[in-house]
């Protein structure tokens, strides 16, 4: 196995300068966060317990694979710790009945054991409890196991697991009153490629200048939209194959090397994002998950010579860039929201020419403007949200063009409430609209796997919390009752100890044709268990 | 992370911590119950026009297995006993740390809350929940943290000692609600409680809060630890409440969806 160290998976795809963005990034944030160790030296605040991580910052996330492997001995060390940590809690536990003579409230019962640990706590810590100090530190992060063995026969992957990972996050973070630096961090090794990748999820600065402006720069995840697990307006960089492989739902959103500017007046607020260099979608390539070719008409997975696919990207000019913009506010407790968008369609989905076999075309991005709206509002104990988008197909308005997409009206509608005590229910409702689908049928290279007019999907999230909210039980569904496919996320959630969380699931894809939208999928079905250890 | 769905009502949690002070006055025993409760009522969440907090808790279980929360709390009233804002940020436990609410508390209808999840960068809103369940897995309900609204119960004096009063509250409607009533024991001087005791329809207790210690903060007595108990199955939660500050002058301006991106360090530390 060769270490690869990759910021995404696009490294391979010839775009090196990510990888020197994020490195820069990464140098910026740890001198940020050395600067700020300095700045409370100098005001004589004393050692706080998370400035040893600081220092572990500029190793921690550069180091390969080998980082992997110290990280797990030590949780179970702590593991062990905490089993024992119960058998002292009994011990001291007071019995209700003890406590259940009159108290004089303005006295301390001081002799409690339990009660003597909160002074102690912030030390062990960090803590939030920062006082007068200039910079507050944090350091935390996780170490985590996943397996997700496919559980359907496949022709187009070779692999038996979709995913067999195990992960190291490092989370640093450096608050001052103004301004804040923050890192994410990812090291993983991959078994399903062999592979370790480097993924900084986050190296950003955040100024603010007063109550009306705001401002973050580098390296973020970003999100903004109504929809639960379906984007109109929020055009960011998502992850199709972490979505489908049972990682955490925090991964869906890949991140981007963006500025993001915040001005706020009254009740309005206007998010203004810019990302210089195009980040498109870390979209289902072929090669861990398989997917429908319409190009060779069949699921292509890891067995296929075409897998990955590697689309031409725009060229990396500044006016290649992209722009998010929205516009919110509220009215009582209703809440709207304007959205822009003038980029790329964010997966590659357009053609670089027509097929021709001495020069055959590549995928790559069409030009791409959105325009929507949302609202959000309470309603009869719960919550309902519509949100509307025109997807602007610049470069095929007149829909006549097979290498391009045709515009699109994509909306949304749904409903959220707690029909019983910690039981909660979603249901959305979602449409895209084909625009000029005449054209598009007539020109179409593959007609007949076109989605349909209207695509019409369905989805039904249900969540139940046990044992003290200890135990999540939550199935999240997609149905779509015209290309007659389905998706079913059950998952079980369980933490076993304070710092341990297991959780198991599965990723169920149907469908009666091989060309739908979920259907394509179903070959890549899989059950998943994971286990974190958060520190 | 979305066992903190409810979390929001931590921030009522500061509610807790901030009592008033305002009758001190001994101007000879109250007779009226309700009088009693709506004086207990401002005294425990309306302390001052702002205030901020850190709180943390410790839930130990019936197998004696213990956990921690722990939360900075910032609070603005718009009138006392009436309408609240409150942005609660999460420090511990390490798997939700920078998971934020946005909760404003109106008297007469629904809260409007927001949750965000920093991982995915989602600011999500929240649908209005139970009140008598778990805040953020801990023994406290979420109605034990922001207030349960004086009216929704009739109530009672028992008894006037040298240093209480003993109010017996009874539901005026028993749906949602899994007690047949409670008793309130308020110190005279600071009409903040000093014990709840909570009765099933067999007439046990099966569930106490008690303050165990109170200070007193730029004038305002302020509950700073508290205990809830579930005698049923002897698990309980500690609650402990610290850097506690009054008047800060927080504006309005920061209960918005920019503060849980990025909570406002300035009133927070």
């Amino acid at each position: 196995m060769k270490p690869t160290l990759c910021t995404t998976k696009q490294c391979r795809g010839g775009v090196p300068s990510l990888r020197c963005l994020a490195v820069a990034a990464l140098v910026f944030a740890a001198l940020a966060f050395a600067s700020g160790a300095f700045a409370q030296d100098e005001h004589g605040a004393g050692v706080p317990a998370a400035e040893e991580g600081a220092g572990e910052s500029d190793a921690g996330p550069s180091t390969d694979a080998e980082g992997e492997a110290p990280a797990e001995p030590r949780a179970e060390e702590t593991l062990e710790a905490e089993a024992e940590g119960p058998v002292d809690a009994a011990d001291s536990a007071e019995t209700p009945e003890e406590l259940a003579g009159d108290v004089e409230p303005t006295e301390d019962t001081g002799g409690d054991e339990d009660w003597g640990e909160f002074d102690d706590w912030d030390e062990e810590d960090g803590g939030g409890d920062s006082g007068t100090k200039a910079w507050g530190f944090q350091l935390g992060g996780f170490v985590e196991g996943l397996i997700a063995p496919r559980v359907v026969r496949s022709s187009a992957s070779a692999s038996e697991f979709a995913a067999a990972e195990a992960r190291f996050r490092l989370n640093l973070d450096a608050t001052h009153e103004i301004a804040s630096a923050r890192f994410r961090g990812d090291v993983y090794a991959d078994g399903v490629d062999s592979r370790v990748w480097f993924d900084i999820r986050d190296a950003s600065i955040f100024v603010r200048g007063g109550n009306w402006f705001s401002m973050r720069f580098g390296r973020q995840v970003l999100t903004w939209g109504t929809g639960d697990f379906l984007f109109l307006n929020d055009l960011f960089p998502k992850d199709f194959n972490s979505f489908f492989i049972g990682r955490a739902d925090e991964y869906l959103k890949a991140p981007s090397n963006s500025v993001q500017t915040t001005f706020m007046m009254k009740k309005v607020g206007l998010d203004l994002i810019w990302t210089p260099i195009f980040e498109p979608d870390r979209f289902i390539d072929g090669e861990r998950l398989s997917f429908f070719n319409p190009l060779i008409g069949e699921i292509q997975g890891d067995r296929s010579p075409f897998s990955p696919i590697q689309p031409l990207f725009p060229d990396k000019r500044l006016r290649n860039g992209t722009i998010h913009g929205r516009l919110y506010g509220s009215a009582g407790p209703v809440e709207l929201a304007a959205y822009g968008y003038v980029g790329f369609w964010p997966q590659p989905i357009a053609l670089t020419g027509l097929p021709d076999p001495t020069n055959p075309p590549q995928l790559t991005y069409a030009r791409l403007g959105v325009y929507g709206a949302s609202v959000r509002a309470p309603l009869g104990g719960g919550l309902i949200n519509v949100e509307g988008a025109f997807y602007d197909s610049f470069d095929d308005r007149v829909g006549t063009d097979p290498t391009t997409p045709n515009s699109q009206f994509r909306g949304l509608a749904g409903y959220e409430r707690e029909l019983f005590p910690k039981f909660q229910m979603g249901l959305q409702y979602y449409l895209e609209y084909t625009l000029k689908y005449d054209e598009l049928q007539s020109n179409s290279l593959w007609p007949a796997y076109e989605q349909h007019e209207f695509r019409h999907l369905l989805t039904l999230r249900l969540t139940q919390f046990l044992v003290m909210d200890n135990l999540e039980l939550s199935v999240f569904t997609f149905f779509s009752p015209d290309e007659l496919d389905t998706y079913i996320r059950p998952r079980v959630t369980y933490k076993v100890i304070e710092p341990l969380a297991i959780v198991v699931g599965a990723n169920l894809m149907f469908g009666r044709y091989d060309y739908t939208f979920f259907g394509q999928l179903k070959e890549n079905t899989n059950v998943y268990a994971r286990l974190r250890y958060s520190f | 992370m979305r066992t903190l769905t409810k979390t929001w009502l931590a921030a009522l949690a500061a509610a807790i911590l901030l009592s008033t002070p305002t009758m001190s006055a001994e101007a000879g025993d109250l007779k009226d119950a309700s009088e009693i409760v709506n004086r207990t009522n401002t005294a425990q969440y309306y302390a001052a026009n702002d205030g901020r907090a850190l709180v943390r808790m410790k839930i130990v279980d019936s197998k004696g297995r213990s956990q921690r929360r722990q939360f900075a709390v910032l609070r603005r009233d718009k009138a006392d006993g009436g309408d609240q804002n409150y942005l609660v940020v999460f420090d511990q436990p390490a798997d939700v740390r920078g998971t934020a609410f946005l909760v404003k508390k109106h008297a007469n209808k629904d809260d409007d809350r927001w949750l965000y999840m920093p991982g995915l960068d989602l600011v999500k809103r929240i649908a209005a929940s139970d009140e008598r369940t778990s805040f953020v897995g801990t023994h406290f309900f979420y109605e034990d943290i922001s207030g349960r609204q004086p009216e929704e119960d009739k109530h009672q004096l028992l008894e006037t000692t040298d240093t209480e009063y003993v109010v017996k509250s009874t539901p005026k409607s028993s749906s949602g609600v899994e007690f047949a009533h409670y008793t309130l024991y308020v110190n005279k001087k600071t009409f903040l409680p000093s014990k709840i005791d909570y009765v099933n329809a067999q007439g046990k207790v099966y569930r106490r809060i008690e303050t165990v210690k109170v200070d007193t903060v730029k004038g305002h007595p302020t509950i700073t630890r508290l205990k809830v108990s579930d005698l049923d199955s002897g698990g309980y939660t500690l609650s402990d409440v610290s850097n506690v500050e009054y008047d800060m002058g927080i504006p309005d301006d920061i209960f918005v969806e920019g503060s849980l991106r990025n909570p406002p360090q300035k009133w927070l530390r």
